[in-house]
């Protein structure tokens, strides 16, 4: 049993002989049990990226890994739902959960299945033709729920749904999520959407991954500062890794991926996910922040040195961040420099530290898997150890 | 109605191709409903097999019942109708042998195999039907050479012998060589004789295949379509193995350093 549900080296892949690369030089790595959010613009890359994890493309270079295994071996235990969810028309609803059944004898969860369809009060008799758009989603997040899988993999799931069937869909998904431990894999261009409900984040743009890690962490190791641009002397943000810098009048607004403590004079803030994702879009230039990937795999910035492992109690408990000495957002100036966790200050008020507050060196004795409670919506931080 | 009927077993082939292109891999390729199979509990290859298997059973059972029942309707009237078509007769010689059930197997195999390469239904269609076509087209011109020839050489005063499946025809000199024929006909035919001397001809000779030919020609035949379409079959499997992600021997990886490790489980 692998702890890792998805992960990408070097992933690549190209459509025709000419030189139009959908993904190039992929590299990521998704821990089980995550509800991961793919996020890039259109023609991003992301769909070709959950094709190929659940096997249906063969990458032209690099390789993904679905739990613990290449795509092919992995198929039975992987949900899979394309972005104009397919389905035999011809068939009914009640034929095509048949069909899921007879093709996963071994799997096949019909209570769920069917209550997912029940819930949208569809007729089993009624033909997959006659179904609307956002019918035809709820039959095939039902088809690939009721296959009971470890990984689900959702192309723009919510694209066709109205407000209550996306906010019941979500529901049923992230129980799932909590009640079997699925990790949920999907795709959009929606980032609200995703915010509530997930807590890892995939930003693909350019065909490249731009942002990779968990949301909360990504969130803390940014910061947005402003400031009048007439106090910044110059070369100032320099020392930290500028995303995204405006100056409208003489105020300047920058996303800073910070080395170091920031002045309180700018006025750092906690960038909302949207900010950090559009900063990100709007800065193609903007070196990425992905975890080193697994098995050695190239670093994306190979000049950062690891962070020395965090301080112990007196570092914001709970925090996310704190936990992670592996940020290559860049070195720490000197030994003696504050914490690392520098910015929990605006974020730790909304975290629930557990355990006494001591789980951050629990969490890194190496066997302890962190979750995060989802029940409650945002803010939530909790890391409670999982039994294996 | 004899042709009709004839014409309608020699074209269920093109009828088999066009619908395996379209119906059985295009549409499927082109509406996402084979992806989701893939992702439903069938691999690629298992459903392309699933999807072959049961169309080359039916096609192979139902062209060969066709074939056999043109067949029987073609003796029962050969030699009391004038009319009545030779066995050497292009479209008869068709119908009423085993090339037409090989052609049939080649035509699913081809329309499978342009599914899975334009992925769309229309343009598989074409593909599928116009391969299926240019196979007919050379296993006809084909067929005459994959069997040996019989040779018959006839006096200048009777002209060729007219039955079988002609390969070659000309004028026989003194020395035995095959030169072309000026097309004059038999001595009686006026003028004729005078240039049969002057190019000194001897005799017609025409290469040919006999009735006896019949079974060696459709054998040969049917075994090279049927390899033609195991060949299409084979490149149909090995393309969807290449463009899908297929089960493979894990390749060693290399062990991480111990600190990637760690770092793992605290993510």
């Amino acid at each position: 049993m692998t702890d890792t549900a998805m992960a990408a080296t070097a992933l690549g892949k190209r459509f025709g002989r000419r030189d139009s690369w959908a993904l190039r030089a992929c590299a990521f790595r998704l821990p089980v049990g995550r509800v991961c959010a793919v996020v890039g613009p259109n023609g991003a890359g992301k769909s070709t990226l959950l094709a190929l994890a659940a096997g249906l493309l063969a990458p032209t270079e690099g390789s993904v890994t679905v739990l613990g295994t290449d795509p092919a071996s992995a198929r039975a235990r992987v949900g899979y739902v394309a972005q104009d969810k397919p389905l035999y028309p011809q068939l009914t609803v009640a034929e095509t959960l048949l069909v899921g059944a007879d093709l996963n004898p071994a799997r096949w969860d019909a209570a769920t299945a069917e209550r997912i369809v029940s819930a949208g009060e569809l007729d089993p008799k009624a033909r997959i033709r006659t179904l609307s758009g956002g019918q035809r989603t709820r039959v095939a997040l039902a088809l690939a729920l009721g296959k009971r899988p470890e990984l689900l993999l959702l192309d723009e799931p919510m694209a066709d749904l109205d407000p209550l069937a996306r906010h019941e869909l979500m529901g049923t998904l992230m129980a799932q999520a909590a009640q079997h431990g699925t990790t949920i894999v999907m795709s959009s261009h929606v980032v609200a959407e995703l915010e509530d409900s997930c807590d890892h984040l995939l930003l693909i743009g350019g065909g490249g991954v731009r942002l990779a890690g968990e949301i909360d962490e990504l969130l803390a190791a940014h910061a947005r500062v402003s400031a009048p641009a007439d106090s910044l002397e110059a070369g100032a943000l320099d020392a930290h890794t500028v995303v995204e810098s405006r100056v409208t009048g003489r105020q300047l607004t920058a996303l800073l991926r910070p080395s170091g403590p920031v002045a309180d004079h700018w006025r750092p803030t906690a960038p909302s996910l949207e900010d950090l994702v559009l900063a990100y879009l709007r800065n193609p230039q903007a070196a990425p922040l992905t975890p080193r990937p697994p098995g050695g795999g190239r670093r994306m910035n190979p000049t950062d040195t690891p962070r020395p492992p965090p301080r112990g109690p007196g570092c914001c408990p709970g925090c996310c961040a704190c936990t992670v000495p592996d940020w290559p957002s860049g070195p720490l100036s000197s030994p003696s420099s504050p914490s690392p966790c520098w910015r929990c200050g605006a974020r730790s008020v909304t975290r629930r530290p557990t355990a006494g507050g001591s789980t951050a060196p629990a969490s890194r004795t190496g066997r302890a898997v962190t979750t995060r409670t989802r029940s409650s919506g945002t803010g939530t931080c909790t890391r409670t150890p999982r039994s294996p | 109605m004899y042709t009709y009927t004839t014409f309608a077993v020699i074209g269920l082939p093109f009828l088999v191709a066009a619908w395996a292109g379209a119906a059985l891999v295009g549409r499927e390729m082109e509406s996402g409903t084979a992806h989701l199979a893939w992702t439903t509990g069938l691999s690629p290859t298992r459903w392309l097999a699933a999807k072959l298997a049961a169309p080359a059973a039916l096609v192979a059972v139902g062209t060969g019942l066709l074939v056999l029942l043109h067949h029987l309707a073609w003796s029962a009237n050969r030699n009391r109708i004038g009319t009545s078509k030779s066995w050497h007769d292009s479209p008869t010689l068709h119908a009423n042998g085993p090339t037409t059930v090989a052609l049939a197997l080649a035509g699913l195999a081809a329309g499978a195999l342009a599914g899975l390469l334009w992925r769309r239904t229309l343009p598989a269609l074409v593909a599928g039907l116009g391969f299926t076509v240019v196979l007919r087209v050379a296993a006809d011109l084909a067929m005459p050479h994959l069997w040996p020839t019989v040779t018959r050489v006839t006096g200048l005063d009777t002209g060729y012998v007219m039955e079988g499946v002609e390969v070659d025809s000309g004028l026989v000199t003194a020395h035995g060589a095959h030169i072309a024929d000026p097309g004059c006909g038999p001595t009686f035919v006026e003028g004729c004789a005078e240039m049969y001397a002057k190019l000194d001809a001897t005799g017609f000779y025409r290469e040919y295949h006999p009735e006896s030919h019949y079974w060696p020609l459709q054998l040969t035949t049917t075994a090279l379509l049927l390899a033609v379409a195991a060949g299409l079959t084979v490149t149909a499997f090995a393309l969807l193995r290449r463009s899908t992600a297929t089960t493979r021997t894990p390749s060693p990886t290399p062990t991480p350093d111990p600190a990637p490790t760690r770092e793992e489980a605290a993510v």
